[in-house]
């Protein structure tokens, strides 16, 4: 019960409370529900009447209560017509072939698209206006409305790789059905259960309401609402009282749905939050000093962090060194938490909140960012970085086509007209190798193959001519040879306008092949830095050691294992004290572990954080 | 013991022909490698190898009994000889099963083990895979996907294989253990006698995994060679390609820009069905008139090897 | 423009055979009552004289094919036969009745549109990345009251304290145009309160997306990157919701033109049930599916235009 929350719980007992009244309602009740008393009808709200008596003189609450009964079992028994039909249809019409999927498919949306209302009524002509008629008139109502969802969410995880693993090592179906499929939706068919049954009553109430459900002498919820209605100039609280009576109902098992979902599968609700033990950040003494004034982009000392909650901070980057020069191709290398990505968004000023970035010096082109204002800190970055993200097919906007997108940028902040940046536009797309550029000017994102799309952001980035371009893992997502296509295409920019790029990848071998220089991260800092054929040739520090050991490449030795890591790169926010990377190093020192090295600069304009690189 | 031997599989979906004709063996012990881009067929083969797609036409051969087709007990039987590991274990994990009942699942479907033989089962395999005791109770997002791809390993082996497929196994996972992984497949197969089939797009894992290396494109095998020979020699060029495209440090690049996207799966090329992305083809050399007609059929260019183009040992 | 014709023609396909099912419901509605609907009909003391002229004039007296296909005839030729209490031709209560009913819902479509959008938008935006952590929380809260604000509750509700209480609007009749607003507000407030809760969900989410971050990456100003990236990807969203919750307009307005004595097409069928009219309600069911119906594939087509992935997605 721990993670139901202070709303779920309250809703979970009001739920409980209404059965209940259900249950002992009009044994309890049922006297005070009936005793007319002539000489006080008609009162409104008093001591002796809660909620005011009726025109025959009942008491409105004791009715109110004693008509719980029928409203909620009436409500519980379309319900259950609902869920009995609709979970069987939608799950079977999940695992039939396509045609019979098709047409159900399109059966249950047009039974969806019918007002519950309209249904009530064909049902009521047919049968008559009554309890039955009202109850399998809902009950019929919702069967498309659940029987869509059972479908989709069947659907859904037969297709998940874990029931196609089940099904690989022959698991009987239905085991399956019971231990993989249903306990992963079933906590979302709780929800949509008690979901319903909040609609049911509130749906049956309103046929009474109508004269099409429940009738005299039988009452319930709606039907009080009918002679409360009439009177609710003179007594308010007769159409109040049942009034409230329904909406908590409604309410009340809508709210314990969503609790219920969260009980039967905790990994509902994931933390937001990140949560570890607040650690100080830890700077590098001294830096690199590789900085140096015709830089393309210019940092020193980068830090990023996140509040971690409770007054503390999770560092991610820290004391970041990074320089690159006109027309250099420099690498970033890492796997994943190493920062990487964090440091490239930072040094672009789009670190996502709550992230906090930090630095002694951050330039593009020269200029500070800390002594720009925002318009013009805008306006360089605009036109002086390109940024080329991992996914092609998720970082062009899908619903617009690819000509504004490929002009927004020059027209807003080089305020070109917009032939001209049409014209611009198609040269930078024949630039870049993407064929009949008029025609996919007109068309959107998801007509494009995943190589067009990353050719096509590579040259939305080279409208304005930027300096440097920052590509994150560039070729991630794309195919061996239209990697090859794109990294070609990367190059010859760089050659053709000397435009600075600054490579972020988790592939040595690629970074190795265009860059000219090579920075290695590990847990938030850089921890070395050389010129990528010294890197390969010989590596200072432990962890690019083993990281150049473990990748195979095509000359690797086949007869030998792979060189390997121990251990796991450590989570953000606990990291081990001393050299982060001392509990996997093969060579770890005892300074290691007091102590976290500095950056140093070595010969060859190399710089390496290691205590090891101090010995000479 | 058992060798794997593919004979003329056809899969249809729709206008597509997602497997066109392929003949593939997979010797006993041996490992083969597996490589081709999207659209190649190669994820739909390991399908319908572990009987989780049913081929159009074909037949897929176990030591040389067909077991294609089978149904109910026999299909049963035939499970316990192949099964595959998938690539992402996130995705390929039950998320609320912890890992011994994952692995103990995967035990009781073809063993009637229960109670503490159950448990010693589970703990050898755990063990096997170089798991310590207590990831037996964690649950899949409880652990890193080193682990956790090491689970569905054990599953695997949990029904005592004789052959595995692997499918893009360390795609999905971190650089540093991608090597630990490797490592423990190729131990397994030295002490288990598995037999592999190797599916990766990264041709130097292949090339370290792998004693013959199979070329897919298009539903097709345009070229099946042994590990050295093939990287020494390529026959076919789209093979050219792909080791051309894999990153060298300090060597240029090499990949022709006329190769364009990769292609359609519904609209396939006439003839060769690589000739309009070909380096050696009609788009360089008109007179190649041939490639664009007529569909070359895989020859034997010597003992070993197989390369299905009009050209091939250019 | 090769999608649009495909797609076109699976619409009109689809609204061709739900028009046929709802013809051949409401034709059978009368047909499966139990017993002797014309006794039912005629009542109990009834004559079988005036039975059997009953069953005559209903035309009950024929197979049932031929009854459907004077029924079809019927239909093409615009007669809907005419009420049972009054004798007034059906197609004249349509038209005096059909206008309310559509004014109505109409009203309360811009309502739930507006405010469910206009609000959902900017919640999103205010709490984008996790900024202002209570706002997002209550924004929840408040619309997860939407179970509570059903037509029927809010109808009374608002009748009590606007009309009865206050006394600024009127709360019966259509005598003026403030007449509509409590109304249309009875029947909008749980769904605009329900879209507004997609809308923010789904406004968060595109805000979150890769596409906003390149838009974000390539220093557009705020008000294009909400207006021009953002706004069209939500739309899509809200727009299918809002297509959904149509329907339950038309549903609610039955239930609130009853509450509010609001002279549509709710009032009208309501009464012919309960009085066993049988021709109006053959009539009103049929006219008020093929609003639906109509009201769906418009939106189905706004989408199409809207998205074009949808166009192919349907395939």
């Amino acid at each position: 019960m721990r993670r139901t929350g202070v709303a779920g719980g309250i809703a979970l007992a009001a739920a409980c409370l209404l059965l209940l009244a259900a249950i002992v309602g009009p044994p309890l009740f049922g006297g005070a529900a009936e005793a007319m008393d002539f000489d006080a009808a008609n009162t409104g709200i008093s001591a002796g009447h809660w909620l005011g008596t009726d025109s025959l003189g009942r008491d409105i609450l004791a009715r109110t209560l004693v008509a719980t009964r029928l409203s909620l079992g009436l409500a519980l028994a379309a319900t259950a017509i609902t869920l009995i039909f609709a979970i069987p249809l939608g799950a079977a019409l999940a695992v039939s072939g396509p045609r019979l999927r098709n047409i159900g498919g399109r059966v249950i949306d047009a039974w969806l698209a019918f007002p519950a209302i309209l249904l009530a009524i064909v049902v009521t002509t047919i049968i008559g206006p009554s309890l039955q008629g009202a109850v399998l008139a809902i009950g019929i109502a919702g069967i498309p409305g659940v029987a869509r969802l059972t479908f989709t969410l069947a659907a859904s995880a037969a297709g998940r790789d874990y029931v196609q693993s089940a099904r690989a090592l022959g698991v009987r179906p239905w085991r399956i059905v019971a231990r993989h499929v249903l306990p992963n939706i079933g906590d979302t068919l709780a929800v949509t259960a008690a979901t319903s049954l909040g609609i049911a009553i509130v749906s049956i109430a309103s046929l009474s309401f109508l004269g099409l459900g429940v009738n005299p002498p039988l009452v319930d919820w709606g039907r009080m609402l009918v002679e409360g209605a009439q009177a609710i100039y003179v007594t308010p609280a007769a159409a109040l009282g049942p009034a409230a009576a329904i909406a908590l109902a409604g309410m009340a098992f809508g709210f314990s749905g969503e609790t219920l979902g969260t009980m039967i599968n905790p990994l509902r609700r994931r933390a937001r939050n990140m949560r570890g033990t607040a650690i100080a950040d830890v700077f590098s003494q001294v830096t690199a000093g590789t900085v140096t004034d015709d830089s393309v982009l210019a940092v020193e000392q980068l830090g990023v962090w996140f509040p971690d909650g409770r007054g503390g901070r999770l560092s991610a980057v820290r004391g970041v060194d990074l320089c690159v020069g006109a027309g250099e191709i420099v690498g970033l290398v890492g796997e994943s938490g190493s920062g990487k990505t964090l440091t490239a968004l930072a040094a672009a000023a789009l670190a996502p909140y709550p992230a906090r970035t930090q630095f002694r010096k951050l330039a593009l082109k020269g200029q500070e960012f800390s002594l720009l204002s925002a318009s013009d800190r805008d306006r360089l970055l605009g036109t002086g970085l390109a940024m080329i993200f991992q996914d092609p097919s998720a970082s062009l906007n899908p619903a617009l086509r690819i000509a504004v997108q490929m002009t927004e940028g020059a027209r807003v902040h080089r305020h070109l007209a917009a032939r001209a940046a049409r014209i611009l536009a198609l040269r930078r797309m024949t630039e870049v190798q993407l064929a009949a550029p008029e025609h996919r000017m007109r068309q959107f994102p998801h007509e494009l193959s995943g190589g067009m799309r990353q050719r096509v952001m590579i040259a939305m980035g080279l409208m304005n001519q930027p300096a440097l371009i920052l590509a994150d893992e560039p070729t991630t997502a794309l195919d061996v040879t239209v990697q090859a296509q794109i990294l070609q295409l990367l190059k010859a920019t760089n050659a053709a306008e000397q435009t600075a790029i600054l490579l972020i990848s988790h592939d040595i071998g690629m970074i190795s092949q265009l860059c000219s220089r090579v920075l290695v991260m590990y847990a938030g800092r850089v921890v070395e830095d050389a010129p990528v054929a010294a890197l390969l040739r010989t590596p200072a520090h432990p962890y690019t050691r083993a990281l150049l050991a473990a990748l195979p490449d095509l000359d690797t030795d086949r007869s030998k294992p792979l060189g390997t890591i121990q251990g796991r790169p450590p989570p953000l926010g606990a990291l081990p004290g001393g050299c982060s990377f001392h509990p996997r190093c093969p060579s770890c020192m005892p300074i290691c572990v007091e102590r976290e090295p500095p950056s140093v600069r070595m010969a060859d304009a190399r710089s390496v954080a290691c205590w090891l690189a101090e010995t000479p | 013991m058992s060798e794997l031997t593919i004979e003329g599989l056809h899969v249809v979906f729709g206008p597509v022909h997602a497997l066109d004709g392929v003949d593939l063996h997979v010797p006993t012990g041996g490992t083969v490698g597996l490589v081709g881009e999207s659209g190649s067929g190669k994820s739909t083969l390991a399908r319908v190898i572990v009987q989780l797609l049913r081929p159009t036409a074909g037949r897929v051969l176990l030591d040389g009994e067909d077991a294609t087709r089978a149904q109910g007990q026999r299909l049963q039987m035939l499970r316990r000889r192949v099964q595959m590991v998938f690539q992402d274990p996130s995705a390929s994990l039950d998320p609320r099963m912890t890992a011994a009942a994952s692995i103990a699942e995967a035990v009781t479907t073809h063993h009637a083990l229960r109670g503490a033989a159950l448990a010693a089962e589970v703990a050898r395999l755990l063990e096997l895979v170089g798991l310590s005791d207590e990831i037996a109770g964690r649950y899949p997002h409880e652990v890193s996907g080193g682990q956790r791809q090491r689970v569905a390993i054990a599953r695997a082996l949990a029904v005592r294989p004789d052959i595995l497929i692997l499918d893009e196994v360390t795609s999905a996972l971190d650089v540093s253990v991608q090597a630990t992984i490797l490592n423990l497949l190729r131990a397994l197969q030295a002490r288990l006698g598995l037999t592999f089939l190797f599916i990766s797009h990264n041709l130097a894992t292949v090339r370290y995994m792998s004693d013959r290396i199979a070329v897919m494109y298009l539903g097709r095998i345009v070229e099946d060679a042994p590990a050295d020979a093939f990287f020494a020699r390529p026959r076919h060029p789209y093979a050219r390609v792909l080791i051309d495209a894999v990153p060298r440090a300090g060597a240029p690049l090499a990949v022709p820009l006329s190769i364009g996207d990769p292609p359609d799966p519904r609209n396939p090329p006439a003839g060769c069905r690589f000739h309009p992305r070909c380096p050696i083809g009609p788009v360089s050399f008109p007179e190649r008139t041939i490639c664009a007609t007529t569909d070359p059929q895989p020859l034997l260019r010597d003992p070993l090897v197989r390369a299905a183009c009009h050209f091939a040992n250019a | 423009m090769g999608p649009w014709p495909r797609f076109l023609l699976r619409r009109l396909g689809n609204l061709a055979a739900i028009l046929a099912a709802l013809v051949v419901v409401s034709f059978l509605m009368v047909r499966l009552i139990p017993g002797d609907p014309v006794r039912r009909i005629a009542g109990i003391d009834a004559t079988v004289d005036y039975v059997a002229a009953a069953r005559v004039s209903l035309g009950l007296d024929r197979s049932l094919p031929e009854q459907f296909f004077s029924y079809i005839d019927n239909l093409a030729h615009g007669r809907l036969g005419a009420s049972f209490v009054d004798q007034e031709p059906v197609t004249q209560i349509v038209r005096e009745r059909l206008p309310f009913t559509l004014a109505l819902a109409g009203a309360s479509l811009a309502f739930v549109a507006v405010f469910g959008f206009v609000l959902g938008l900017a919640c999103a935006i205010a709490a984008r990345d996790g900024r202002r952590a209570w706002l997002e929380h209550s924004f929840t809260g408040i619309t997860g009251m939407a179970g509570a604000a059903p037509e029927l509750i809010a109808a009374i509700l608002l009748a009590y304290v606007f009309a009865v209480t206050l006394r600024w609007l009127p709360v019966s009749g259509a005598g003026s145009t403030s007449a509509v607003i409590l109304p249309a507000l009875a029947i909008g407030i749980r769904p605009a309160l329900n879209l507004a809760r997609v809308v923010r969900v789904e406004a968060s989410n595109v805000l979150r997306s890769d596409y906003i971050r390149t838009a974000r990456s390539k220093r557009l100003p705020a008000w294009l990157i909400y207006g021009r990236h953002m706004a069209p990807n939500v739309a899509t969203a809200a727009l299918t919701i809002a297509g959904l919750l149509f329907p339950f307009l038309i549903g609610g307005t039955v239930v609130v033109e009853n509450v509010f004595a609001w002279p549509g097409l709710g009032t009208s069928v309501v009464h012919a049930v309960i009085t066993a009219d049988y021709p109006v309600i053959q009539g009103l069911v049929l006219l008020l599916g093929l609003i639906v119906v109509l009201t769906n594939t418009i939106v189905d087509v706004l989408l199409g235009i809207l998205d074009p992935r949808s166009l192919v997605a349907t395939e």
